[in-house]
């Protein structure tokens, strides 16, 4: 699978890469939602984990932004703390999901493997 | 008024008026110092004929008399310019220079004419007045009224600064809180991104261990490295915190660089900066002089300034009810540089900007503001104090709709 990884900060993004690559995954990572945009506009992407907390575009902006490229990409967000009016931004379409922070690797790859159907 | 005769038949009288002179309502009390009984004599009878409120305590010697002053707070003295022993100048000189006489008012007296070098020798002395011989009752009384209505105002004064000071001491010790749950909000996406990796580390391991997945050494040793770093990371926001949360009003200030406190509260503010899509533009000028200051305190000055950008940029953002603003940049502008002998910190953001009204009000110490700019006005006059107490000024320019723009000016420090 064709993951793509976006945090602003390499602590998150840097360990969880090398985790998905040595369970089997392809991983590109980002460091900002503009870097994001590229990689899902020119390569090959099958779902996009990104950080919901970055400077200028935010998880959420980046989430609409793809949705224009490819409709059908799924997405899994994670935020610090998560608030209600977040939960709604993210919850059409039934392609995002919201995963607290720090990450609980199970659930992340169990949801990993859920959108992956 | 010092003659012979005409103390003598008084004496009886005015003693046991000085002994029996207690607690009983009088409005204040003279000490009256003089080596001789019929001077001290004739004056405790003037003040009961001319100033029958007051109370009036005799003491024979300086000594005597200073030792009194430091036991009991006296409203005004009258003391013998030139008497044997300690003579009244060195006298009223050792009242002033103690912290618990100096505020008692002064009149010298002598019982001779003296010269104007002796006059000018006992007010450079701290003496309120000096008065020579001869000087009738009724001007004499007249002049003990003077320095007890100025003592009366000064002491109104003294008493107003006290509170004054009891007030913003107060008000420092709570912003300290206050800044604390400001800081809230940043520390627990500071701490949370470490803890983010550090979790995501152990978790990968274990599940790679449980799937039999090969665990080389030298990824071990790059994620042991990634782990200490993330710890130091934690330790140094906790350990500022701590040192954050002290009481700093008391500490002497020493030579401080305001670009390292600068970074230094960028350590805490940056990742809520980023959180809030705020761009953020660094000018920081190459060798900077230091100032005399309390690193703690003055981070704390910024912090405040930072966190109400903060709030002002977001507040424009709410203002525009999710429309995009064009041509909006959401900035905050930080810069230091060294300008006439003082080093000067702007911090300005391109927020909704401040009413002209309200920036009246902005240094004031309580809340008087109404509406939304109400809850940033604490903490700007906390800045304010903790400014001036590094004898230092803080501005504000703004313009509604454009921006704000807080200049904090400090005093350079030449003594390196």
């Amino acid at each position: 699978m064709h993951i793509l990884l976006v945090d602003d900060e390499k602590v998150v993004i840097q360990p969880l890469a090398r985790l998905l690559e040595k369970l089997g995954n392809s991983v590109a990572c980002a460091h900002n939602g503009e870097e994001a945009l590229l990689i899902i506009e020119n390569q090959r992407v099958d779902l996009l984990i990104s950080d919901i907390r970055m400077p200028q575009m935010d998880g959420v902006r980046l989430m609409q932004a793809s949705r224009n490229l490819k409709p059908n990409l799924p997405i899994i967000l994670m935020a610090g703390y998560i608030e209600d009016e977040m939960r709604e931004k993210v919850a059409w379409g039934g392609l995002c999901r919201l995963l607290p922070k720090p990450i609980d690797l199970e659930i992340l790859l169990t949801t990993i493997k859920e959108m992956e159907q | 008024m010092f003659g012979g005769g005409w103390i003598e038949e008084r004496k009886k009288k005015t003693m046991a008026r000085t002994d029996t002179s207690s607690e009983n309502g009088t409005a204040a009390t003279l000490l009256v110092v003089d080596d001789c009984a019929d001077n001290r004599f004739a004056i405790c009878e003037l003040v009961d004929a001319y100033l029958p409120e007051c109370r009036v305590l005799t003491a024979s010697s300086a000594q005597d008399g200073l030792e009194m002053a430091t036991e009991h707070p006296f409203d005004g003295m009258l003391i013998n310019a030139q008497m044997s022993g300690m003579d009244g100048i060195e006298m009223c000189r050792r009242l002033k220079g103690d912290e618990r006489t100096a505020h008692a008012p002064i009149i010298l007296l002598t019982a001779h004419r003296t010269t104007s070098m002796l006059r000018a020798e006992g007010l450079d002395a701290g003496a309120e007045d000096f008065i020579a011989q001869p000087v009738d009752n009724v001007e004499l009384a007249a002049r003990i009224r003077v320095i007890l209505r100025n003592k009366q105002t000064a002491d109104g004064l003294r008493r107003l600064v006290a509170e004054r000071k009891r007030m913003e001491e107060m008000l420092l010790q709570s912003s300290r809180l206050i800044v604390l749950g400001q800081m809230a909000a940043g520390m627990a996406h500071e701490l949370n991104q470490p803890l983010t990796g550090i979790s995501v580390i152990a978790q990968g391991y274990r599940m790679l261990i449980e799937r039999g997945v090969q665990i080389t050494p030298e990824g071990l040793l790059e994620d042991s490295e990634l782990i200490l770093e993330q710890v130091e990371r934690m330790r140094r926001l906790i350990e500022h915190l701590r040192i954050f949360s002290r009481d700093r009003s008391a500490e002497p200030k020493e030579e401080t660089f305001l670009g390292d406190v600068i970074n230094s509260t960028l350590q805490i503010t940056d990742a809520q900066l980023k959180s809030h899509g705020i761009e953020l533009h660094l000018e920081l000028a190459e060798d900077l002089p230091p100032v005399l200051g309390d690193s703690y305190r003055l981070e704390q000055v910024l912090l405040n300034l930072i966190n109400n950008a903060r709030d002002i940029l977001g507040k424009k953002q709410e203002q525009a009810k999710g429309e995009d603003l064009p041509d909006w940049v959401k900035r905050l502008h930080i810069g230091a540089r060294c300008e006439g002998g003082q080093v000067i910190v702007e911090v300005e953001d391109t927020g909704s900007g401040i009413s002209a009204e309200n920036q009246q009000k902005l240094f004031q110490p309580f809340p008087t503001m109404e509406g939304p700019d109400r809850g940033m006005e604490l903490g700007l006059a906390i800045c304010h104090a903790i400014v001036q107490d590094h004898q230092g000024m803080l501005e504000c320019q703004s313009e509604e709709g454009r921006g704000t723009l807080f200049r904090i000016a400090l005093p350079q420090c030449n003594s390196s």
